[in-house]
């Protein structure tokens, strides 16, 4: 054999080995076409679900999942005006409670009749008392343990939740601790929906991992979920009641949050809907496909800068600080005037427009844009405007008379000269590193001085917890459609009341807050949280929603950058899903049309 | 097998465990520096809740106790569950993963070593033609060329534009992409590699005497060249194959592959604790066994290398 024909003949096995690699290797499914006449599609909302346990999720994307499988005792329905509305789910009706001792309320909710479990059991009104009483128990590890706080006899430690079944009369009876004006929108929320006890007690860590366990009682159930496919796989539950009205007969997710490969999918065709869309794609699909398949939607939730009510920004001091050195002569009254002035200098606008470029909105308040009030108006659209977000130049001249009024001084180019360098701390992430690096140069042209600090999710939530941070970014997406679902964050007790209100520190634990500056910040924010949750009259309500509000933005220890949209691709032919304002998708109606 | 390479293996296997040991140690700690908590990230928990989780995951306990579990668990490859992924044992987690990874790695893998030497060898033999020049310029710009570059151009070539294969590795003829972006780049590295240590063998002494004693160019070629040039590449060949199949992360995310290089810098960005330290041990493992793996295999090759 000459040299040639020893290349030829291992160049031929090498061919040929690579070629019989290559096809062995696909046998998994996955990548169907998006739009087959079988009504059966592929999409993607990112990467693996931590979990589809509906008492551990607490995810948006999770919600959508639990959302396909499971439904509650109410559910969403978009009606004829747009508007998201609470529909009966499993229940056979939407009720009103009737109020008992102490001001609590009673609901008897009862159960449509001949409801199936996914493997053909009957459901039992019981099934949501177990359901409950499991994700409020704190040995489930609920991240949403606290979302039964409204129902009587909830105690985070040891929870004896006021509620009780009757598998024969179908009825489920729970009773609130006072009158919850959100109530109805709980009872369609995830962590409220009911779960089978057989499965779940064989199996307390594993059941929702495979088909065989993961018995659910929505429009759909799961087929398959697999890890090193990176796919989950809903099919149509010929069990649910409301069959009929499913058209979809497949749902395959991708689980990947590579921007690049999710955005080429979808090019491609495989996808047929992609959320979230890459951002580095924001602003050319705005100009180029906008509500041609891309949209942006509606999304209630507020992105905001967190101060550390603890770090006095006094005049002279060389660095922001929170000892009592920094707070000589210096009061919690003029350190709020002083976040205002930074506040106004924000152009919010140019952020919304030329540093994502999604559509959202600059914040005017922190309530965001489209919740209502619960008394039958739009929350934002009734509430005051705090500054104005077009008249940038005012906003800054009003700073300035604010800065001066405080004692910072300016040199001849209107640069303060003694305002303290301070920390802005951030996630890791390149839209919040570019939205604080915007706004730290918006304020060195004031001659404000902020450094940026990035850390790593776990180590940022951390430091924002323990308030061991001056500024930093956050934001809030709305669990329900109630602005207590926001004001709720700054009680003192709340988990992420980053900026340490009512907390022990320089100045948190203080009786600095109100008109007169004697009042603690539980005495002047806590009674009007209280009379929120409470309270039966929704017009006196709403006025204390109104009230709460504004002290937060008197206060100011939070300053709203914008409101969240939702930019979403997803291809015409696409129809009937509901994406709602909350962030999660249903798809129970959804079907391709040909 | 002579006494002396039994000696060299068990040598060898000696200092791996203590390797491991040390890796393990580290790793414990250097996680235990973070000033975070795994189970800080989504929600802010109830105390109640946060408690609970830390009692379950142990982390309650005292650091020279936690240290002592972790050691006993690691030692039976216990790696406990995850805390990201609610309900998955890591073992199962990496297991899972590294199949795919190690099947996509491994036939990249022969596909490059296959036509790495093949090419090297062509290039040596023709030595300063126009196909050793393409064969350097080809390889010199695929070395240059990062992988998440070629495996963008190509998903957009072949899947976007062209539609001749799929985006997702799931779909049939999903891993072709996937294999070649990771073979592309050692392909180069072996046929540049091979190039050079052909050409430095055919200067040797003993292939003049093969030569003169009559034997065929290609006996002269596989026989006594091919044989002997083949060396370093074993010694490159050892950590890549390591390397390639406990998965590329940049490969594997964008063709959406769940392979184990996937879900550790997944479980990075997740401070998912028990994964991270499960899977860094877990790739240790593979490394040193294929380093060890390669230098007894060098022994097998080349008799002159001594162990003493």
């Amino acid at each position: 054999m000459n040299r040639k024909r020893i290349f030829a003949a291992l160049a031929a096995a090498m061919l040929l080995f690579s070629f019989a690699a290559c096809t062995g290797g696909g046998g998994g499914g996955g990548g169907s076409v998006s739009s087959g006449g079988d009504q059966e599609i592929t999409l993607t909302l990112g990467s693996d679900p931590r979990t589809l346990d509906p008492a551990l999720s607490s995810s948006v994307d999770g919600a959508t999942y639990l959302n396909t499988v499971f439904e509650g005792l109410y559910s969403y329905e978009e009606s004829a005006s747009g508007k998201l509305v609470i529909v009966p789910g499993c229940a056979e009706a939407v009720v009103q409670p009737t109020e008992i001792d102490d001001g609590k309320f009673e609901y008897v909710i009862t159960l449509k009749e001949g409801l199936l479990w996914s493997d053909g059991e009957p459901m039992k009104a019981s099934d949501f008392v177990y359901a409950w009483n499991r994700a409020a128990n704190p040995a489930t590890e609920a991240d949403y343990q606290y979302i039964f706080d409204v129902i009587d006899g909830y105690d985070e430690e040891n929870p004896n939740l006021n509620i009780a079944a009757d598998d024969e009369a179908r009825t489920i009876t729970v009773v609130t601790s006072a009158y919850i004006a959100y109530f109805d929108q709980l009872m369609a929320f995830p962590t409220y929906f009911p779960v089978r006890k057989d499965f779940v007690e064989a199996d307390p860590d594993g059941w929702s991992l495979s088909p065989e366990t993961y018995i659910t009682n929505g429009p759909f159930k799961l087929a398959e979920y697999s890890i090193d496919d990176l796919s989950l796989v809903f099919v149509k539950n010929d069990n649910y009641w409301d069959k009929d009205a499913v058209k979809l007969n497949k749902l395959t997710f991708g689980l990947s949050d590579q921007d690049d490969a999710n955005f080429a999918a979808y090019e491609e065709g495989t996808y047929i809907m992609l959320e979230p869309v890459p951002v580095s794609q924001l602003k050319i699909l705005k100009e180029t496909r906008l509500n041609v398949d891309y949209f942006i939607r509606d999304y209630i939730g507020t992105y905001f800068i967190d101060f550390n009510v603890n770090a006095s920004l006094k005049p002279g001091l060389s660095t922001a600080g929170t000892d009592a050195a920094a707070w000589e002569g210096w009061t919690h009254a003029q350190n709020a005037k002083t976040r205002e002035a930074l506040s106004l200098i924000i152009d919010r606008a140019y952020i919304t427009d030329e540093v994502i470029g999604a559509g959202q909105v600059p914040a005017n308040g922190f309530i965001p844009a489209g919740m209502a009030d619960g008394n039958g108006k739009d929350f934002r659209s009734n509430a005051p405007e705090w500054w104005s977000v077009t008249d940038v130049e005012g906003n800054r001249a009003k700073a300035m008379e604010i800065f001066e009024e405080l004692g910072y001084t300016q040199d001849d180019e209107g640069k303060l000269t003694n305002f303290p360098t301070f920390v802005y701390s951030t996630n890791d992430n390149s839209g919040n590193i570019a939205i604080a690096e915007a706004i730290q140069s918006m304020w060195k042209d004031f001659g404000i001085e902020a450094s940026i600090d990035k850390m790593e999710w776990g180590v940022y939530q951390t430091a924002m917890t323990n308030g061991d941070f001056t500024l930093g970014r956050m934001g809030w997406i709305a669990d329900y459609d109630d602005p207590i679902n926001f004001l709720e964050i700054f009680s003192t007790a709340s988990g992420n009341n980053h900026p340490q209100l009512g907390r022990s520190g320089s100045i948190g634990l203080g009786s600095v807050y109100g008109p007169d500056a004697d009042q603690t910040w539980d005495e002047y924010y806590q009674t009007d949280l209280y009379k929120i949750k409470t309270e039966s009259d929704m017009a006196a309500r709403a006025d204390a929603l109104y009230a709460a509000e504004a002290k937060l933005m008197e206060s100011m220890p939070v300053v709203p950058i914008y409101f969240y949209t939702r930019p979403s691709l997803a291809k015409p032919e696409l129809k009937g899903v509901l994406f709602t304002p909350l962030g999660f998708t249903l798809f129970k109606n959804g079907y391709v049309e040909k | 097998m002579d006494t002396k390479m039994l000696a060299y293996i068990a040598k060898r296997l000696l200092f791996s465990v203590f390797t491991l040991f040390l890796i393990v140690t580290i790793t414990f700690f250097l996680m235990h520096a973070i000033p975070s908590s795994p189970f800080i990230g989504g929600k802010a928990l109830t105390p109640t809740v946060m408690k609970q989780l830390e009692m379950k995951f142990g982390l309650d306990k005292p650091l020279g106790e936690q240290y002592i579990i972790y050691l006993k668990n690691t030692a039976r490859l216990d790696f406990g569950m995850s805390t990201f992924h609610k309900g998955r044992k890591v073992i199962d987690l990496i297991t899972i993963t590294f199949k795919v990874s190690a099947k996509i790695g491994l036939i990249a893998a022969a596909i490059a070593l296959a036509s790495g030497i093949l090419l090297g060898s062509l290039a040596a033999l023709k030595k300063d033609t126009i196909v050793d020049r393409l064969i350097i310029v080809l390889t010199t710009a695929l070395v240059s060329l990062p992988n998440f570059l070629v495996a963008i151009m190509m998903l957009w070539v072949f899947s976007v534009m062209l539609h001749w294969l799929p985006p997702r590795a799931g779909a049939p003829g999903g891993l072709v992409m996937p294999i070649v972006s990771l073979a592309l780049y050692p392909a180069a590295y072996v046929t540049r590699l091979m190039r050079s240590s052909v050409l430095d063998v055919l200067t040797q002494d003993y292939i003049r005497t093969a030569s003169a004693k009559g034997l065929s160019t290609s006996k002269v070629l596989l026989k006594h060249a091919v044989k002997n040039a083949i060396i370093p590449i074993i010694t490159y060949a050892g950590p890549m194959i390591a390397y390639i199949t406990t998965g590329s992360f940049v490969v594997e995310q964008i063709f959406s592959i769940g392979g184990l290089g996937n879900f550790f810098v997944r479980a990075i960005q997740n401070s998912d604790y028990t994964m991270i330290m499960g899977s860094t041990i877990y790739l240790s493992i593979v490394m040193l066994s294929m380093t060890l793996l390669c230098d007894i295999l060098y022994k097998v090759v080349d008799k002159r290398i001594d162990f003493s």
